[in-house]
Protein backbone atom coordinates (compact mmCIF):
# COMPACT_ATOMS: atom_id res chain seq x y z
CA UNK A 1 0.00 0.00 0.00
CA UNK A 2 1.24 3.48 -0.79
CA UNK A 3 -0.31 6.89 -1.49
CA UNK A 4 -1.87 7.26 -4.93
CA UNK A 5 0.60 9.95 -5.94
CA UNK A 6 3.59 7.81 -4.91
CA UNK A 7 2.64 4.75 -7.04
CA UNK A 8 5.40 5.57 -9.55
CA UNK A 9 7.99 4.64 -6.90
CA UNK A 10 7.14 0.92 -7.34
CA UNK A 11 8.81 0.80 -10.76
CA UNK A 12 11.04 3.86 -10.62
CA UNK A 13 14.26 2.05 -11.51
CA UNK A 14 12.68 0.19 -14.43
CA UNK A 15 11.08 3.40 -15.68
CA UNK A 16 14.47 5.13 -15.59
CA UNK A 17 16.14 2.23 -17.42
CA UNK A 18 13.48 2.15 -20.12
CA UNK A 19 13.51 5.92 -20.55
CA UNK A 20 17.29 5.80 -21.06
CA UNK A 21 16.87 3.15 -23.77
CA UNK A 22 14.18 5.22 -25.51
CA UNK A 23 16.25 8.42 -25.26
CA UNK A 24 19.29 6.67 -26.71
CA UNK A 25 17.38 5.53 -29.80
CA UNK A 26 15.61 8.85 -30.39
CA UNK A 27 18.70 10.97 -29.79
CA UNK A 28 21.32 8.90 -31.55
CA UNK A 29 19.47 6.33 -33.64
CA UNK A 30 18.73 6.28 -37.34
CA UNK A 31 15.70 8.60 -36.91
CA UNK A 32 17.54 11.27 -34.93
CA UNK A 33 17.95 13.55 -37.95
CA UNK A 34 14.18 13.60 -38.54
CA UNK A 35 13.28 15.33 -35.29
CA UNK A 36 14.54 17.48 -32.41
CA UNK A 37 14.58 15.37 -29.29
CA UNK A 38 14.09 17.54 -26.19
CA UNK A 39 14.90 14.89 -23.62
CA UNK A 40 13.36 12.79 -20.89
CA UNK A 41 11.71 14.59 -17.98
CA UNK A 42 10.47 13.31 -14.64
CA UNK A 43 7.43 15.44 -13.92
CA UNK A 44 4.21 15.01 -11.93
CA UNK A 45 2.37 14.17 -15.15
CA UNK A 46 -1.32 13.93 -14.32
CA UNK A 47 -2.38 11.19 -16.81
CA UNK A 48 0.26 8.78 -15.40
CA UNK A 49 -0.34 9.36 -11.70
CA UNK A 50 -1.46 6.25 -9.82
CA UNK A 51 0.17 3.76 -12.22
CA UNK A 52 2.44 1.27 -10.43
CA UNK A 53 3.93 -0.25 -13.61
CA UNK A 54 6.67 1.59 -15.53
CA UNK A 55 4.87 4.44 -17.32
CA UNK A 56 6.16 6.93 -19.85
CA UNK A 57 4.45 9.47 -22.08
CA UNK A 58 5.55 10.95 -25.39
CA UNK A 59 4.78 14.57 -26.18
CA UNK A 60 5.16 15.40 -29.84
CA UNK A 61 4.78 18.75 -31.52
CA UNK A 62 2.88 18.31 -34.80
CA UNK A 63 3.08 20.78 -37.64
CA UNK A 64 0.05 19.31 -39.40
CA UNK A 65 -2.88 17.39 -38.05
CA UNK A 66 -1.91 14.09 -39.70
CA UNK A 67 1.86 14.37 -39.31
CA UNK A 68 1.69 12.03 -36.30
CA UNK A 69 2.06 9.14 -38.73
CA UNK A 70 5.71 9.94 -39.38
CA UNK A 71 6.48 9.44 -35.69
CA UNK A 72 5.14 5.89 -35.43
CA UNK A 73 8.23 4.25 -36.86
CA UNK A 74 10.74 6.11 -34.64
CA UNK A 75 8.66 5.39 -31.54
CA UNK A 76 8.38 1.70 -32.36
CA UNK A 77 12.13 1.63 -32.96
CA UNK A 78 12.74 3.33 -29.60
CA UNK A 79 10.61 0.70 -27.81
CA UNK A 80 12.35 -2.23 -29.49
CA UNK A 81 15.40 -2.27 -27.14
CA UNK A 82 13.03 -2.57 -24.16
CA UNK A 83 11.39 -5.69 -25.58
CA UNK A 84 14.75 -7.11 -26.58
CA UNK A 85 16.06 -6.55 -23.04
CA UNK A 86 12.96 -8.25 -21.59
CA UNK A 87 13.28 -11.28 -23.87
CA UNK A 88 17.00 -11.83 -23.47
CA UNK B 1 13.03 82.41 59.44
CA UNK B 2 9.33 82.25 60.00
CA UNK B 3 7.15 79.27 60.71
CA UNK B 4 5.71 79.69 57.26
CA UNK B 5 9.12 79.23 55.67
CA UNK B 6 9.82 76.11 57.79
CA UNK B 7 6.48 74.66 56.72
CA UNK B 8 7.20 75.39 53.06
CA UNK B 9 10.71 73.87 53.18
CA UNK B 10 9.34 70.82 55.01
CA UNK B 11 6.60 70.36 52.43
CA UNK B 12 9.04 70.70 49.54
CA UNK B 13 11.53 68.30 51.11
CA UNK B 14 8.73 65.80 51.76
CA UNK B 15 7.58 66.03 48.16
CA UNK B 16 11.15 65.69 46.90
CA UNK B 17 11.66 62.62 49.09
CA UNK B 18 8.36 61.14 47.90
CA UNK B 19 9.30 61.80 44.30
CA UNK B 20 12.77 60.26 44.73
CA UNK B 21 11.28 57.18 46.41
CA UNK B 22 8.76 56.81 43.59
CA UNK B 23 11.51 57.16 40.97
CA UNK B 24 13.81 54.63 42.64
CA UNK B 25 10.96 52.12 42.86
CA UNK B 26 10.12 52.67 39.18
CA UNK B 27 6.72 54.07 39.98
CA UNK B 28 7.81 56.95 37.84
CA UNK B 29 9.72 56.12 34.65
CA UNK B 30 11.41 58.70 32.49
CA UNK B 31 11.54 58.06 28.75
CA UNK B 32 13.74 60.62 27.15
CA UNK B 33 12.80 61.51 23.57
CA UNK B 34 16.17 60.56 22.08
CA UNK B 35 16.15 57.08 23.71
CA UNK B 36 12.53 56.41 22.72
CA UNK B 37 13.31 57.34 19.13
CA UNK B 38 16.32 55.01 19.10
CA UNK B 39 14.22 52.09 20.37
CA UNK B 40 11.51 52.79 17.81
CA UNK B 41 14.00 52.80 14.97
CA UNK B 42 15.42 49.48 16.19
CA UNK B 43 11.95 47.89 16.32
CA UNK B 44 10.90 49.14 12.89
CA UNK B 45 11.14 46.55 10.08
CA UNK B 46 14.28 47.22 8.11
CA UNK B 47 13.95 47.21 4.35
CA UNK B 48 16.51 47.52 1.66
CA UNK B 49 16.74 47.60 -2.08
CA UNK B 50 17.72 44.43 -3.87
CA UNK B 51 18.50 43.73 -7.48
CA UNK B 52 16.55 40.61 -8.48
CA UNK B 53 16.62 38.44 -11.59
CA UNK B 54 13.32 37.37 -13.14
CA UNK B 55 13.47 34.34 -15.44
CA UNK B 56 11.18 33.25 -18.24
CA UNK B 57 11.34 30.88 -21.19
CA UNK B 58 10.96 32.43 -24.61
CA UNK B 59 12.02 31.38 -28.11
CA UNK B 60 13.51 28.11 -26.82
CA UNK B 61 15.85 29.68 -24.31
CA UNK B 62 15.99 31.09 -20.81
CA UNK B 63 15.80 34.84 -20.64
CA UNK B 64 16.42 37.05 -17.68
CA UNK B 65 15.23 40.50 -16.71
CA UNK B 66 16.80 42.37 -13.83
CA UNK B 67 14.89 44.79 -11.66
CA UNK B 68 15.22 46.41 -8.25
CA UNK B 69 12.72 45.56 -5.53
CA UNK B 70 12.18 46.56 -1.92
CA UNK B 71 13.56 43.69 0.14
CA UNK B 72 11.99 42.89 3.52
CA UNK B 73 13.07 40.83 6.47
CA UNK B 74 9.94 38.69 6.11
CA UNK B 75 10.38 36.08 3.32
CA UNK B 76 6.65 36.00 2.49
CA UNK B 77 6.73 39.70 1.56
CA UNK B 78 9.74 39.06 -0.67
CA UNK B 79 8.00 36.11 -2.36
CA UNK B 80 4.97 38.32 -2.92
CA UNK B 81 6.88 41.19 -4.47
CA UNK B 82 9.09 38.95 -6.61
CA UNK B 83 6.09 36.93 -7.88
CA UNK B 84 4.21 40.13 -8.75
CA UNK B 85 7.25 41.44 -10.61
CA UNK B 86 7.62 38.11 -12.42
CA UNK B 87 3.95 38.14 -13.49
CA UNK B 88 4.49 41.68 -14.76
CA UNK B 89 7.41 40.54 -16.90
CA UNK B 90 5.34 37.67 -18.35
CA UNK B 91 2.65 40.20 -19.29
CA UNK B 92 5.16 42.61 -20.81
CA UNK B 93 6.68 39.79 -22.86
CA UNK B 94 3.24 38.74 -24.11
CA UNK B 95 3.52 35.30 -22.53
CA UNK B 96 0.23 35.74 -20.69
CA UNK B 97 -2.54 37.55 -22.51
CA UNK B 98 -5.08 37.66 -19.67
CA UNK B 99 -3.56 39.28 -16.59
CA UNK B 100 -2.98 36.93 -13.66
CA UNK B 101 -3.08 38.47 -10.19
CA UNK B 102 -1.38 37.17 -7.10
CA UNK B 103 -3.95 36.71 -4.33
CA UNK B 104 -1.80 35.74 -1.38
CA UNK B 105 1.43 34.22 -0.20
CA UNK B 106 1.41 32.24 3.02
CA UNK B 107 4.24 30.44 4.72
CA UNK B 108 3.89 27.17 6.61
CA UNK B 109 5.12 27.27 10.24
CA UNK B 110 8.37 25.65 9.06
CA UNK B 111 8.92 28.74 6.81
CA UNK B 112 10.25 26.42 4.12
CA UNK B 113 6.90 25.74 2.40
CA UNK B 114 4.97 28.53 0.70
CA UNK B 115 1.37 28.58 -0.50
CA UNK B 116 1.01 30.89 -3.48
CA UNK B 117 -2.51 31.62 -4.67
CA UNK B 118 -3.37 33.26 -8.00
CA UNK B 119 -6.73 34.54 -9.21
CA UNK B 120 -6.53 32.34 -12.34
CA UNK B 121 -4.45 29.57 -13.87
CA UNK B 122 -1.16 31.03 -15.10
CA UNK B 123 -0.34 28.07 -17.40
CA UNK B 124 -0.82 28.29 -21.17
CA UNK B 125 -4.07 26.31 -21.36
CA UNK B 126 -3.68 25.28 -25.00
CA UNK B 127 0.06 24.79 -24.72
CA UNK B 128 2.03 21.56 -24.49
CA UNK B 129 3.13 20.05 -21.18
CA UNK B 130 6.69 21.17 -21.91
CA UNK B 131 5.64 24.82 -22.10
CA UNK B 132 3.50 24.55 -18.96
CA UNK B 133 6.36 22.95 -17.04
CA UNK B 134 8.76 25.67 -18.17
CA UNK B 135 6.30 28.34 -16.98
CA UNK B 136 6.37 26.85 -13.47
CA UNK B 137 10.10 26.17 -13.68
CA UNK B 138 10.65 29.85 -14.53
CA UNK B 139 9.04 30.92 -11.25
CA UNK B 140 10.93 28.24 -9.29
CA UNK B 141 14.18 29.34 -10.93
CA UNK B 142 13.39 32.97 -10.05
CA UNK B 143 12.75 32.00 -6.42
CA UNK B 144 15.90 29.92 -6.02
CA UNK B 145 18.26 32.20 -7.96
CA UNK B 146 17.29 35.08 -5.68
CA UNK B 147 18.17 33.10 -2.56
CA UNK B 148 14.70 32.90 -1.07
CA UNK B 149 14.93 30.19 1.59
CA UNK B 150 12.12 27.89 0.43
CA UNK B 151 12.11 24.18 -0.26
CA UNK B 152 8.57 23.67 -1.62
CA UNK B 153 5.77 25.70 -3.17
CA UNK B 154 2.11 24.76 -3.33
CA UNK B 155 0.49 26.41 -6.33
CA UNK B 156 -3.12 27.45 -5.81
CA UNK B 157 -5.88 29.14 -7.76
CA UNK B 158 -8.49 30.83 -5.59
CA UNK B 159 -6.90 29.08 -2.61
CA UNK B 160 -7.53 25.61 -4.12
CA UNK B 161 -4.88 23.39 -5.77
CA UNK B 162 -4.19 24.52 -9.33
CA UNK B 163 -5.89 22.19 -11.83
CA UNK B 164 -4.39 21.16 -15.15
CA UNK B 165 -4.92 18.27 -17.58
CA UNK B 166 -1.20 17.61 -17.83
CA UNK B 167 0.53 18.67 -14.66
CA UNK B 168 -0.44 17.66 -11.16
CA UNK B 169 -0.45 20.33 -8.44
CA UNK B 170 -2.04 18.33 -5.63
CA UNK B 171 1.33 18.28 -3.86
CA UNK B 172 3.85 21.07 -3.36
CA UNK B 173 6.53 21.39 -6.02
CA UNK B 174 10.17 21.35 -4.91
CA UNK B 175 11.90 24.68 -5.48
CA UNK B 176 14.85 22.72 -6.89
CA UNK B 177 12.49 21.81 -9.73
CA UNK B 178 12.04 18.58 -11.67
CA UNK B 179 14.63 17.33 -14.12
Amino acid sequence: MCPYDKAYLYSLQTTKKWSDLIAHTLRDGQYAHLMVFHGIYALPFAPLIGIKKPALAFEIGLKQKDSWKQFIEPIVASLAPIFEARIS
Amino acid sequence: MTHKSYALISALTFLLGLFTYAYLNHWIVFRFPSRAHQEQSQAAPSTSKKKVSLFFWKHDQWRKETTQLTWYQEPDKNIESITKAWLGVLEDEGLITTPVRLQSVLLAPSKSHAYISFDRNLLPQDGPTYEKWLRIEALLKTIRENDIPLTHIQFLVDHQPMLDYHLEFGNPWPVTGFQ
